[in-house]
């Protein structure tokens, strides 16, 4: 089936199986590997972007149901690697936290924490907990990852 | 090196940049899938790949007889041999022994057409007994016919002939207690890519915790030259001891891709870890102890019988791992303890964060806990009077560890403070079901103390400094804190220190991450070379100035380090060391952890109000990292206690096979943390290190358990079973059910 | 963990998308049942004629006191809506609850209820409420009362050719689900959910029984006046609660009491 989407602000278009799940036709087509798939089951969050503006967990997305759609995956909130001052600012807070052991979770954890943002910029760490409850992270303990995001929700909403 | 610098990693890991095994794919990358068994025990299988071969897109479909690999040995570990029948077929021969055991390899142009393949593949078999608990393997039908029983140990006592007479002791308790089965579960399950070139050598690609001894063995197994063999480790998703095992999937696979000439790759899915990655604890435990009434433990006798699923690998040295630290953070004068090992129709079992540790802590603490009721004696005070001092240290243990130093009453004492004890007391005045537990754990870190790890340092002419280390990161942070112990021996910013690690060609030996032995012999081994290294710049910087070694003014006389390193290289010379280095010596961090509960009588629900861990692991590299080791594990240790459990049904059936089964929690299940620290260098390497990764998944699970039995204990419950709120621990405590519901006895 | 093979068909309207269904295929909505059920091989399907788009069923209206919910209608979409809030602030809840995030911005109520899982939290608020679900096909359209339409374990009274196009939810006084679990984006170990109403309160439970469960003991007991602690203790007469590795038939049992009772004290004055 043609299919056509926009990731991360470009055009894809393609032929794709209808079976093809969203987070493959990323990894495998697109090549943008950020989106990781730990689970299979929509239970990990790893393999989360967002679909026209909303966190979704792409292993259970089927490309086809994002036909016509924009899908913002991890490497849309990437910057240089060698200079923080252009990395978002939940990057920045995770490292400045040590938000991230082995980082397998962690662009998962960053899109679902900037869906979290952009619908309440300032949620407190109940909110931010509930908020995360989607994205498991099997080395931090989550507290360092709850900070992470509270410090950068503060940070987002003095800039200009 | 003091305080915590931002981790070097954390740069690719936020912005895209990192390459876990499974984002490599090479052109032309062919993928593999298996079939597997859905039961647990049969004989006489055959089978049949017909279908499956039939499909388009399928490149191959191989059976054990088609690929002509070695057994993958038995083991005990450290080189103790386990019975020689036990060893296993890569791919089933004849007889099926767990659910989940690969049938055969499917090879295709796609992973969904290897699926469907894979789906098509079937077994003809006679269904055998199965051995579904390892109370039921002693004296069961054998798993290895060859072998006589399912013993893998026969019961063997230390000391030897150890027989403490506990019965003239007026204080006598007795625990029985089970470490439920756990999944390691790293959020990135295993990929393996094996790859040949056009040189005729082979790339293996693999989140693996041994890069040089999976070499070793892929060329042992499917026959390979080992100059032509390169096993790459890329970044890793977490480990936590799954990915130190030889799976029977790696000969698989890399035969696959030598056979077919093409790049063959395996993506384990979710399910396929829970059915057949390694498990980690499936302890079962019995302790006794028996002392004075003022609260004196004076003998100890321990019974362990270890589980290690269907074929003993390295899953085999957790029983011994338990036995060495049995005796726990106490000076007890007689201690006998005897170990059973045993194979069952389950997943092979492997070492999991704390490997032994945990279960250990956690017979003793629950055991001395009854001791100090059944004495009418407060827990902490029996604690304080049995901890091992550190005037006794270096203390030896009836087990044979050699304590090398701390002083556990001071950490206890710092835990309980933290906890707050006397808002504890003010909860349960006012009505409030809440306890108070505690645990005071040491263990062991750097498993095999004549174990080596290679490192190197090297300074190249522009001054640029590259460490080479056998050990690989699996997340830690190896990057970061390798550069800072190379950049502060050599007296140079780490920021012009490359580190190199995780490729077989690019670093000529290693033995690996694991055991918490990365900074105590990896770590040692950059310090010894990067210090080498620093006094031959200093002998060559003023041999440069023409004056003797000791009198440069300042590191190198005014020179730069790219001075230096210039006129060495142009000399002919270089500035460059190498060492395996071995600790000899075990090391034994320890700690105590008190854990605040509440608990509803209603639901049984255990809420954490407090979780406090105190511990000290020697000399602290980097403080940020080792606490996120530390609260990590203590996460770990919490869903222990709580949540996780790996069940089989009497069929040998597993039941959680997926994350909707097997219960992790996310960030609103999580506790807080209030962590303290105590600082007692290690006497048996120069960096003064201990292992810092296992702490609090063997500190968490005895407290909370010692606590929700203190929150209880008016309403009669004396025993629970982990995880906690499962079947029958989280029943009604107001109902009138007995305290021991059937999933609880033995 | 990849699916099997199957067709996919996106229809443009509600009488397009009535007239692909048939044997073998499956409506398509948020997928968040189906999709993992298909990964794992559990279910098989020759084709999905995905429906999540129709903007006929993406409505929420209030039809003379009756909240009408569209079938695409997405729980974080009526975690969101004014009128669900209002109206059915127990559902409103569930949409912010439910799962996590990813999940409730994917998944639908309508299609939880024609997965009819036991163990799901909108069947049995569903049963509670007392909803009818609206429902098209080739023969024209009926509704189908929530207590009409769970028979079975993940089986309905839906018929290949049905697709569901509403909820609709009956106007009430007070209603609170309360659900058990351990970790917070689980599946309830048990839930209850009571609905006060112009007749009485009605009861339903979670995961207690093959099917979403209507405590009418419950029911009864509070009609004839006994007090919501008293009825509570009725809560689990009649259930057949699963013994899985998530709790035993027994434990379910005494939690289907206890979250009951939760839940009569939050709508019982």
């Amino acid at each position: 089936m043609k299919i056509s989407l926009i990731v991360n602000g470009t055009l894809w278009q393609g032929d794709v199986e209808p079976r093809l799940l969203l987070a493959h036709l990323l990894r495998e087509r697109l090549r943008l590997t950020a989106t990781r798939i730990g689970c299979d089951t929509s239970f990990c969050g790893a393999c989360t972007v967002l679909l026209d503006g909303r966190t979704v967990k792409s292993c259970t997305v089927l490309a086809v149901q994002a036909d016509g759609g924009s899908v913002t995956t991890a490497e849309s909130l990437a910057g240089d690697p060698d200079d923080p001052a252009t990395w978002h600012p939940l990057a920045r807070a995770f490292r400045a936290h040590h938000a991230l052991q082995c980082g397998f979770c962690t662009s998962g954890m960053l899109v679902a924490a900037a869906g979290l943002l952009a619908g309440d910029p300032d949620p407190d760490e109940d909110a931010v907990r509930h908020g995360l409850e989607g994205n498991i992270c099997r080395c931090t303990g989550y507290g360092r990852i709850v900070d992470a995001v509270t410090g950068a929700a503060a940070e987002m909403r003095s800039a200009p | 090196m003091t305080g915590h610098e931002p981790r070097r990693e954390d740069a690719r890991l936020l912005n895209g940049g990192a390459r876990y095994t499974g984002d490599i794919r090479p052109d032309g990358c062919l993928h593999a899938a298996f079939a597997r068994s859905r039961v647990a025990s049969a004989t006489a299988v055959s089978v049949d790949v017909a279908a499956a071969r039939g499909l388009p897109g399928v490149v191959a479909v191989l059976t054990a007889a088609d690929l002509d690999l070695k057994d993958i040995p038995a083991t005990l570990g450290h080189g103790r041999p386990a019975p020689p029948a036990m060893t296993r077929p890569p791919l089933v021969r004849d007889r099926i022994r767990y659910v989940g055991e690969p049938l055969a390899v499917v090879v295709a142009t796609d992973p969904y057409l290897a699926a469907d393949a894979a789906a098509l593949v079937t077994a003809a078999y006679e269904p055998a007994p199965v051995v579904a608990t390892p109370a039921a393997a002693e004296g069961g039908p054998p798993l290895f016919p060859e072998a006589g029983s399912n013993l893998v140990l026969p019961a063997v006592t230390i000391p030897e002939g150890a027989d403490p007479d506990l019965d003239r002791w007026p204080v006598r308790v007795a625990v029985e207690l089970v470490s439920p089965r756990l999944a390691p579960t790293p959020m990135e399950p295993i990929s393996f890519l094996a790859a040949p070139g056009p040189d005729g050598r082979l790339t293996i690609y693999c989140g693996h915790q041994a890069p040089h001894r999976l070499k070793r063995q892929m060329c042992d197994l499917v026959g390979l030259d080992p100059a032509a063999v390169r096993v790459v480790v890329p970044d890793v998703g977490g480990a936590f001891g799954m990915k130190a095992q030889l799976y029977p999937e790696y000969p698989v696979v890399t035969a696959c891709a030598v056979r077919l000439g093409r790049p063959v790759a395996w993506d384990q899915t979710r399910t396929e870890q829970f059915e057949s990655g390694t498990h980690g604890r499936g302890a079962y435990e019995r302790v006794e102890l028996a002392g004075t009434a003022d609260g004196r433990i004076r003998a100890a006798r321990i019974e362990i019988l270890g589980d290690v699923g269907a074929y003993p690998h390295n899953g085999s040295a957790v029983p011994l791992f338990m036995r060495l630290m049995a005796q726990g953070a106490y000076d007890i004068d007689e201690v006998a303890v005897t170990t059973r090992i045993v194979v069952t129709n389950r997943a092979p079992t492997a070492p999991y964060r704390g490997a032994g540790r945990p279960e250990a802590a956690y017979g003793m603490e629950r055991a001395v806990d009854a001791y100090a009721h059944a004495a009418g004696l407060d827990p902490a005070q029996v604690r304080l009077l049995n901890l091992v001092r550190p005037d006794q240290m270096p203390f030896r243990t009836h087990t044979g560890a050699l304590y090398d130093g701390g002083d556990y009453a001071a950490a206890l004492r710092m835990a309980l403070d933290l906890a707050g004890t006397g808002e504890v007391e003010a909860w349960k005045a006012a009505g409030e079901t809440v306890g108070l537990g505690m645990c005071v754990y040491v263990e062991r870190s750097n498993g095999d103390p004549a174990g080596t790890e290679y490192g190197s340092v090297t300074v190249h002419p522009d001054g640029t400094v590259v460490a080479r280390s056998g050990s690989s990161a699996l997340g830690q942070g190896h990057e970061s804190v390798w550069s800072r112990v190379v950049g502060d021996a050599l007296r140079v910013p780490p920021s012009t220190v490359r580190v190199v690690q995780g490729d077989t060609d690019a670093v000529p030996a290693g033995t690996g991450s694991f055991a918490s032995r990365s900074a105590t012999v990896g770590g040692s081994a950059l310090h010894n070379c990067a210090t080498a290294v620093r006094e031959q710049l200093r002998d060559a910087a003023a041999k440069l100035l023409g004056v003797p070694p000791g009198e440069l003014a300042g590191e190198l006389g005014g020179l730069s380090v790219a001075e230096v390193a210039a006129a060495v290289y142009a000399e002919g010379g270089r500035l460059f060391a190498e060492q395996e280095f071995a600790s000899g010596a075990q090391n034994f961090p320890y700690g105590a952890c008190v854990a605040v509960v509440a608990v509803d009588l209603d639901t049984g629900l255990v809420t954490l109000r407090r979780l406090v861990a105190v511990d000290d692991c020697g000399v602290v590299l980097d403080p940020l990292v080792v606490e996120g080791q530390l609260e990590g594990s203590l996460l770990q240790g919490v869903a222990q206690a709580l949540f996780e459990e790996v069940v089989y049904d009497g069929e040998g059936r597993p039941l959680t096979t997926d994350l909707a089964t097997y219960t992790l929690p996310t960030a609103p299940d999580a506790p807080g943390y209030v962590t303290g620290r105590l600082v007692t260098p290690a006497p048996s390497n120069p960096l003064g290190v201990k292992g810092a990764g296992e702490a609090g998944c063997i500190g968490a699970p005895p407290a909370i358990v010692n606590a929700v039995l203190d929150a209880l204990r008016r309403y009669g419950v004396t025993d629970l079973r982990m995880p906690l709120t499962r079947p029958g621990c989280g029943r009604p405590f107001r109902a009138p059910v007995p305290p021991r519901c059937r999933r609880c006895s033995r | 963990m990849i699916p099997a093979r199957f067709d996919y068909l996106r229809p443009d309207g509600v009488d397009e998308a009535v007239a692909l269904l048939g044997p073998g295929t499956r409506v398509l909505a948020g997928g968040h049942s189906l999709i993992p059920a298909l990964k794992l091989r559990q279910t098989t399907a020759a084709r999905l004629v995905d429906v999540g788009r129709l903007a006929a069923l993406r409505t929420v209206e209030l039809d003379a006191g009756v909240l009408v919910i569209g079938a695409a209608v997405t729980y974080a979409e009526l975690a969101a809506h004014p009128l669900v809030r209002r109206h059915c602030p127990v559902l409103a809840r569930l949409g912010g609850r439910v799962a996590d995030p990813q999940v409730r911005h994917r998944g639908t109520p309508a299609g939880a209820l024609a997965h009819a899982d036991p163990a799901g939290d909108a069947p049995a608020i569903a049963l509670a409420l007392g909803v009818e679900v609206a429902v098209r096909s080739a023969a024209g359209s009926r509704t189908v009362p929530a207590g009409a339409l769970f028979t079975g374990r993940r089986e309905t009274s839906l018929r290949a050719g049905d697709l569901v196009t509403a909820i609709r939810v009956p106007a009430h006084d007070a209603a609170w689900y309360e659900k058990f679990t351990r970790v917070s984006h689980m599946w309830a170990i048990a839930g209850a959910c009571a609905v006060r109403g112009p007749s009485g309160v009605r009861v339903a439970l979670a995961n207690v029984a093959a099917t979403p469960w209507r405590a009418t003991g419950v029911e009864g007991a509070l009609r004839d006046g006994a007090t919501p602690a008293e009825a509570a203790a009725l809560a689990a007469d009649g259930t057949d609660p699963p013994d899985d590795v998530h709790g035993p038939a027994a434990y379910r049992r005494h939690l289907a009491r206890v979250v009951t009772g939760r839940a009569l004290a939050r709508v019982t004055p």
